[in-house]
């Protein structure tokens, strides 16, 4: 027993440091979705009491002034159009390694080493829950069972535009097979995109990485994910253009002082990292949990792009 | 409102990568949340079907995922289906929007569930076929003929509403400004292949003029060859002749000086 605690607390030691050092970069790092500026975070809005949040959506700089006529008095516009809301849920992942994988070691990776890697887990985590929120985007594009077409893109860019949507900035998030379609349809333009630097750029292979940069066509940073799933019926796929003002996101902390006195326990920001043993199997138990809500802010800032699976 | 048990939205272990797990009975096929249909007013597209074209209803599938779209660690999708109305959507009852009679394995409502091999459930709607290999291994089939039949039964019965004649009219509008794009990139095609064409023609034109002329000059040529090597012959012979008379003069001299020479010595 004393064997097991002494484990339990060098572990937590190593393990803390894994979460002061490595976990906090690999939060902050710059590759990933969540920093790239377009998805916004108002976890700043969090208010105690409530896993929700709300965010109210002003027209401030928006509205135009109107001439009432003579001896007539201007009516209210009110300044709060509409409002969003994200809940947010705890996300977990546990691995658990057996006293039969340790003691064999090899290709077994550390227990500090998966903590790290279980981070990757909370940013996949994070894609996929942003991807689900594109079947719910009222604009769309693109045509059910049809490959995903320039004519598509362009109408997608036209309709984000229309709606003001991509005056801060735009990304397209596309599922691989779109990406595709949309290499095989750049390839076959003719007139002005044919000779464009950007469009032989989209020919070419890259190396995608974490983020799935894909390149940038008709100045819009495209990247691939195969968490744009199947719109419905497994007949397409949905991915999405969007601009600053669409997605938002909300990390609410995890109470640390609840967990400072626990063996093995930390908690950095809204991660809480835990392990334990069990003492009649001799598995170490190593579970990441992660509060994280996504939502859509304002609907028309993004378009959803449909086409074949 | 909470989900009824019959369609919770799925929970399960987290899954463990390190720990060896015998195989489950399930099918190997990565596993998927549940889901919701949705349709968005005015949202229509037109879909060719068994050869037929027809306008059908867009769908929207929106997977229930905890912490995504207002829902949850609680699975209550009160604040979501709430959203999706204030934006539009319309919400198609998971149990009773699908009869027994128009969905392919005879159930009604619109929600499967299969159990994969990794111990998650996978959720697909009831118009997928599912067709398992011996060893497991799952594809995936749509089967388009019967969810338009269903569609087109939602539209008759006012589940969804049919497209009014001014959505048709929209839509055949954007279809005709795609073919219109679709019809000037032809059209320069078309025109580029016709500049090409009559290039080629100016070109062959050009050979069979250079190939006429060329004709045209070869007496000439030939004239003017023969004249150089008629004259070149003469100047020949001319240069032959002067030697020889100009040798002969040289030699008669030659001789002649030798004899007066002789003459002198001999007094």
């Amino acid at each position: 027993m004393a064997n097991e605690i002494t484990y339990a607390d060098h572990s937590g030691l190593v393990l803390a440091e894994t979460l002061a050092g490595g976990l906090e970069l690999t939060l902050g790092e710059r590759v990933s979705w969540r920093n790239m500026g377009l998805f916004k975070n108002y976890t700043p809005l969090a208010m105690p009491g409530s896993l929700t949040i709300k965010i109210g959506l002003a027209n401030l700089g928006l509205a135009t002034m109107a001439a009432p006529g003579e001896n007539t008095g201007a009516s209210n516009t009110a300044l709060t159009s509409s409002s969003a809301t994200i809940t947010a849920a705890k996300q977990s992942l546990l691995h658990t390694k057996t006293l039969e994988a340790g003691t064999a070691g090899g290709l077994i990776p550390s227990l500090p080493a998966t903590a790290q890697a279980m981070l990757q887990a909370y940013e996949n985590r994070f894609i996929a829950l942003m991807a689900a929120l594109f079947p719910s985007l009222s604009t769309s594009v693109g045509s059910t069972g049809a490959d995903l077409s320039v004519d598509n893109f362009i109408d997608a860019i036209s309709a984000a535009e229309a709606a003001n949507a991509l005056n801060n900035g735009a990304a397209a998030i596309l599922h691989p097979v779109q990406t595709s379609d949309l290499r095989s349809s750049i390839r076959a333009e003719g007139g002005v995109l044919q000779l464009s630097t950007e469009a032989q750029g989209m020919m070419g292979y890259k190396p995608t990485g974490s983020m799935g940069f894909f390149g940038t066509f008709l100045g819009i940073p495209i990247f691939k994910n195969a968490q744009c799933n199947l719109a419905d019926t497994n007949a397409n796929r949905v991915g999405a253009l969007f601009g600053s003002s669409a997605f938002g996101y909300f990390e609410p902390n995890v109470p640390a002082e609840d967990y400072a006195n626990i063996p093995g326990a930390q908690a950095v920001r809204n991660l809480l990292l835990m392990q334990d043993g069990t003492t009649a199997s001799g598995n170490i138990a190593l579970a990441l949990h992660a509060m994280l809500g996504v939502g859509i802010v304002q609907n028309a800032g993004a378009v959803k792009i449909v086409t074949d699976a | 409102m909470p989900l009824p048990s019959n369609h919770a939205t799925l929970k399960g272990t987290p899954v463990s990568g390190i720990v060896a797990r015998s195989a489950s009975a399930g099918i190997k096929a990565e596993p998927q949340p549940r889901f919701l249909l949705f349709w968005h007013r005015q949202q229509y597209e037109f879909a060719e079907i068994a050869g037929k074209m027809l306008i059908l209803p867009r769908l929207a599938q929106v997977r229930l995922l905890h912490g995504a779209n207002g829902i949850g660690g609680d699975g209550d999708t009160t604040v979501f289906e709430a959203n999706m109305r204030r934006d539009g959507w319309i919400l198609l009852d998971p149990d009773n929007s699908v009869p027994a009679h128009l969905s392919p394995d005879g159930a009604s409502g619109y929600i499967r569930k299969y159990a994969t091999e990794s111990g998650f459930d996978r959720y697909e709607d009831c118009f997928v076929e599912v067709r398992v290999a011996p060893d497991g291994t799952a594809d995936f089939v749509p089967n388009l003929k019967a969810r338009a039949s269903w569609l087109l039964w939602c539209m008759e019965t006012g589940v969804i509403a049919a497209p009014s004649e001014v959505a048709i009219e929209r839509m055949l509008e954007q279809e005709e400004t795609r073919a219109g794009r679709k019809l000037a990139l032809l059209n320069a095609e078309t025109e580029a292949r016709a500049q090409a064409a009559a290039a080629v023609t100016r070109a062959e034109r050009l050979s069979e003029a250079l190939a006429t002329a060329r004709k045209a000059t070869e007496p000439v040529i030939a004239a003017a060859t023969s004249h150089a090597e008629q004259s070149e012959q003469q100047a020949e012979a001319k240069i032959e002749a002067t030697a020889a008379q100009q040798s002969a003069m040289v030699d008669r001299l030659k001789s002649a000086r030798a004899a007066k020479k002789a003459e002198v010595e001999n007094g």
